[in-house]
C-alpha cells in the first residue's frame, strides 16, 4: 500500500534541496530563459547577411539588370565585384565569400536569341564546406532568375504557382523554434533535476538513512519525482510565457493544452531521468548518462531534420523517444490549435512511455540498490 | 613561499587521475561509444532531402487528373509518397502532420502550394522541390505542345570542396567539434567539483602540491583522452563515412591540441570556481555544450544571426575550431588559413586557465 502522507513528506524535502541553495535557485529559472533567448534567434537555417562575390563578363543591360537584382537581395549585405574568375575561388577558400556568381559573356545573346538550344545559364560557385548554406543560396539564385524571366518575357502564359504557408504565412524560424526549444529545454532541464538526484545521495550516502527509514522504494522514486514535475512545469510555463509575449509567437491553442500536453510530455522524461539516475553510480556518470539520451532524444525528434527522411531503423528508435511527441504537441498547442484528440493520443503515448520507464527505474533501484547486488 | 613545479608531483597526479578514469566505466562510454553513436546519428539522421515526405494532391471538383494542368507522375520522380486527396482530408492531415504539404489546383488554373509553416525549415525546402519540379514539368508540355519556349535563365552551382554537395560532408567534421567540447569541457568541469563534494581535496591540501600542479595533473590525462577520441573520430570520419582528408592528420592534431588548450581550461576554470557538481555540470551545458552546437556555425550560420548572438559566439571556442576542422577535411590549405584561428583559441585558452589556477590558488591558500 503506497503511503500518500510519506510520498508528500519525500517531496517537501527534495523541493527544499532544489530551492533551498540560493546558486541552485538561480539556476532553475536563469539558463532556461538565457538558453531559451539565445538559441531562439541563433537557430535559424536561413541565409542572411551574406558576402557574395560577383563576376560580369557580359556587361550588357540585363545582366546589369541581374546584378542590380543582386544587390536588392535582402539576403546579401555585401556584393563584392571582381573581373577576375580566380579571384572568386581565392575568396570562397579563404572564407571571404560564400559564394560567387558568374555571368557568363554570352548570358544576354543567349537570353535574347530565338533558339531553344542556347540557354543561359549564370555560374554559381559554393563553398561546400558549408553544405547546407550553398544549398539554400542555390535556391535563392534560383528566385532572381526566375524573377528575371518573368520580367523579360512579358507574355506570361501559365499561372504562376503560389506557395502557402499555413500557421506560420511569413515563414518566419523562430515561429517553429521557440516552441520547439520549450519541449527540448525542459527536457533537458527534467533531466538535469532527476538524473542528478539519486546519483547525489548515493555519492554524499544518505540514502542509505533512506533505506533504514519505513519508505517503499516506489515512494521514494515518487517523492523525486514530484518536485522534478513541478519544476518542470514551472520552466515550461515561464518559457511559454516568455515566447508568446516577448518573441510575440502566437499562441493559437489553449493554455490548459498546453499545461496538459506539457505535463504528460514531462511526466515521461522524468520517467527517463529517474532510470539514468538509479543506473549512474556517481553524479558524473549521472550527467554523461543524461548526454547519451539528450542526443539521441534531440536528433531523432525532428527537430533538426524530419522524421520521415530518417533510415527505417532509425525512425524506430524514434517512436520511443519522448521528445517526438512533446515537440509535436507542444509545436501543434503553439501554433495549430491542435484538436483535443490528437492531444490526448499525444498524451496517452506520453504517458505509456514514462510509465514504461519508471517500471524499469523501479525494477533497478529495487534490484541494484536495496539487494546491494550493483 | 613560492616553489617550483615539480614533475614528480605532476606525474603523480597524473596517476591518481589516471586511475579515477580507469574506474569509471562512464569515461569509457563518452571516450567509446558516444562518439560512435554521434557520428552515426549526424551521418544517417539529419538529411534534409524532402523526396520521402508524403504530398497530397487536390483536383478541383469536376476535374479528373487527365485534364489538369499538374501531372501527378512528375511528382513521382521527387517524391516518393504521393496521393490524391480530397480538399477535407488533406487540410486534416496537414493539421495533424500526417503529411507536411498539399497542392491545391483550382478550377481556374490557379496552382497553390501549401505547407505547413510549424516546420520552417522543412516548409521552405518543400516547397523549392514543388515549384522547382512543377516549373520542369511546364517548360516539358510546352516543348511537347510545341508552344514557345519559355527561355529560363538557369543556375549552374558548382560547390567547391564538396562536389556532390553531400551534407554528411559538412555535419561529420562539424560533429568532431561538439564531441570534443563533450570529451574536453563537461569531463573536466566535474573532476575538481568532485574532489570538493567528496572532501577528498582536504587531504590533497595537506600535501605539498601546488595549484599549477593539481591543474596540470587533471589537464594532461583529459588531455590524452581527449586526442585519443579525436582518433577514433577520425577513423569514423574518413573510414565510414569517406570524408576526404585533403590536409595533413599533422594539421588535424596542431589544431585540436589549440582547441583543447581552451577548452580543458575552460572546464577547469568551472570547476574550480564553483563547488557543486550540479552547477558546474549545468554551466557546462550552458558555456560549452550547447554553444558548441548552436553558435559554432557547426548547423547554424554566424552571419545570419542577429549582432547580439554573433557577439557572443566570438567567447565560444567551438566557433574557431569547426571552420578548421572542416577546411582540415575538404580543402587542405595553407598554414596561413589557420593561424588566426590558432591565435584566437591561444588566448580565450590562457585567459580561462589563468582564471583557473587563480580560483584554485585562492581555495587552496585559505
Amino acid at each position: 500500500m503506497i503511503n500518500i502522507n510519506r510520498i508528500l513528506v519525500l517531496c517537501w524535502k527534495e523541493f527544499l534541496l532544489l530551492i533551498k541553495d540560493p546558486k541552485a535557485r538561480l539556476f532553475l529559472i536563469g539558463p532556461p530563459l538565457i538558453q531559451l533567448f539565445i538559441f531562439a534567434y541563433a537557430a535559424t537555417l536561413e541565409v542572411k547577411n551574406a558576402k557574395i562575390a560577383i563576376c560580369n563578363h557580359d556587361g550588357g543591360q540585363l545582366s546589369q539588370n541581374f546584378v542590380e537584382h543582386l544587390a536588392a537581395a535582402p539576403w546579401i549585405s555585401e556584393l563584392i565585384e571582381t573581373y577576375d574568375i580566380n579571384q572568386i575561388s581565392d575568396w570562397i577558400e579563404k572564407q571571404v565569400v560564400l559564394a560567387g556568381v558568374i555571368i557568363p559573356q554570352s548570358f544576354e545573346s543567349n537570353i535574347l536569341s530565338q533558339q531553344i538550344i542556347e540557354e543561359s545559364v549564370v555560374f554559381l560557385y559554393t563553398d561546400g564546406r558549408r553544405a547546407n548554406a550553398s544549398q539554400l543560396v542555390g535556391g535563392y539564385i534560383q528566385n532572381i532568375c526566375d524573377q528575371m524571366t518573368r520580367e523579360i518575357q512579358f507574355q506570361s502564359v501559365a499561372p504562376q504557382p503560389i506557395a502557402r504557408y499555413w500557421y506560420n504565412p511569413n515563414l518566419q524560424a523562430i515561429w517553429g523554434t521557440v516552441p520547439a526549444l520549450v519541449a527540448i529545454i525542459s527536457m533537458l532541464m527534467g533531466f538535469l533535476v532527476t538524473a542528478l538526484s539519486i546519483a547525489r545521495e548515493k555519492e554524499m550516502g544518505t540514502l542509505d538513512s533512506l533505506f533504514v527509514a519505513p519508505i517503499r522504494s516506489f515512494e521514494v522514486l515518487l517523492g523525486k519525482a514530484g518536485p522534478a514535475f513541478i519544476v518542470g512545469m514551472f520552466q515550461a510555463l515561464l518559457m511559454t510565457l516568455v515566447g508568446s509575449w516577448w518573441m510575440q509567437i502566437p499562441f493559437q491553442g489553449h493554455l490548459s493544452a498546453l499545461m496538459l500536453i506539457c505535463a504528460a510530455f514531462i511526466y515521461s522524461v522524468i520517467g527517463l531521468g529517474l532510470l539514468i539516475s538509479c543506473l549512474a553510480r556517481t553524479q558524473q556518470q549521472a550527467i554523461v548518462g543524461i548526454f547519451f539520451m539528450m542526443v539521441p532524444c534531440v536528433t531523432l525528434s525532428g527537430y533538426a531534420a524530419p522524421i520521415e527522411n530518417m533510415p527505417m531503423w532509425l525512425q524506430y528508435c524514434s517512436t520511443i523517444n519522448p521528445l517526438t511527441y512533446g515537440l509535436f504537441g507542444i509545436r501543434g498547442v503553439f501554433l495549430k490549435n491542435l484538436s483535443i484528440f490528437i492531444l490526448l493520443k499525444l498524451c496517452a503515448i506520453l504517458v505509456t512511455i514514462g510509465s514504461v520507464f519508471l517500471g524499469i527505474a523501479h525494477h533497478v533501484f529495487d534490484n541494484r540498490l536495496i539487494t546491494g547486488t550493483s | 613561499m613560492k616553489q617550483n613545479i615539480s614533475w614528480e608531483r605532476v606525474l603523480a597526479c597524473v596517476y591518481k587521475e589516471v586511475k579515477h578514469i580507469q574506474r569509471d566505466w562512464s569515461i569509457v562510454l563518452v571516450a567509446l561509444v558516444l562518439p560512435t553513436l554521434l557520428m552515426i546519428l549526424f551521418g544517417q539522421a539529419l538529411n534534409l532531402d524532402p523526396g520521402h515526405m508524403k504530398m497530397l494532391i487536390v483536383y478541383p471538383d469536376n476535374a479528373s487528373p487527365v485534364q489538369s494542368q499538374l501531372n501527378p507522375y512528375e511528382f513521382s520522380s521527387s517524391f516518393a509518397n504521393i496521393d490524391v486527396e480530397s480538399l477535407d482530408h488533406s487540410i486534416n492531415s496537414l493539421k495533424s502532420g500526417h503529411s507536411r504539404s498539399f497542392v491545391l489546383l483550382q478550377d481556374n488554373k490557379q496552382i497553390n502550394v501549401i505547407c505547413d509553416g510549424s516546420d520552417p525549415n522543412t516548409a521552405n525546402m518543400l516547397s523549392n522541390t514543388i515549384l522547382g519540379v512543377y516549373r520542369n514539368d511546364l517548360s516539358q508540355r510546352r516543348l511537347e505542345s510545341g508552344q514557345p519556349m519559355i527561355k529560363n535563365i538557369s543556375v549552374s552551382q558548382r560547390s567547391f570542396y564538396n562536389e556532390a554537395n553531400l551534407t554528411q560532408w559538412m555535419l561529420v567534421p562539424g560533429s568532431i567539434a561538439v564531441i570534443m567540447t563533450l570529451v574536453s569541457t563537461l569531463l573536466t568541469a566535474l573532476v575538481i567539483a568532485k574532489e570538493w563534494e567528496r572532501g577528498s581535496i582536504e587531504s590533497l591540501f595537506t600535501t605539498e602540491l601546488q595549484p599549477v600542479e593539481l591543474f596540470l595533473g587533471k589537464w594532461i590525462p583529459y588531455c590524452a583522452l581527449a586526442l585519443s577520441v579525436l582518433l577514433l573520430c577520425f577513423i569514423i570520419a574518413h573510414f565510414c563515412y569517406c570524408v576526404p582528408m585533403r590536409s595533413s592528420p599533422i594539421t588535424l592534431l596542431f589544431v585540436t591540441i589549440f582547441f583543447l588548450y581552451a577548452t580543458l581550461n575552460l572546464g577547469l576554470w568551472i570547476s574550480a570556481s564553483l563547488k557543486d557538481q550540479f552547477l558546474c555540470a549545468q554551466v557546462a551545458l550552458m558555456s560549452a555544450y550547447m554553444p558548441s552546437f548552436m553558435l559554432s556555425g557547426f548547423l547554424f550560420e554566424i552571419r545570419s544571426m542577429p549582432l547580439f548572438t554573433q557577439y557572443l559566439s566570438a567567447l565560444v571556442p567551438a566557433r574557431y575550431f569547426v571552420p578548421p576542422l572542416q577546411t582540415c577535411f575538404l580543402v587542405g590549405g595553407s598554414w596561413i588559413y589557420y593561424l588566426p584561428y590558432c591565435c584566437i583559441l591561444l588566448l580565450l585558452g590562457t585567459f580561462f586557465g589563468w582564471r583557473a589556477i587563480q580560483a584554485l590558488s585562492l581555495r587552496m591558500s585559505k
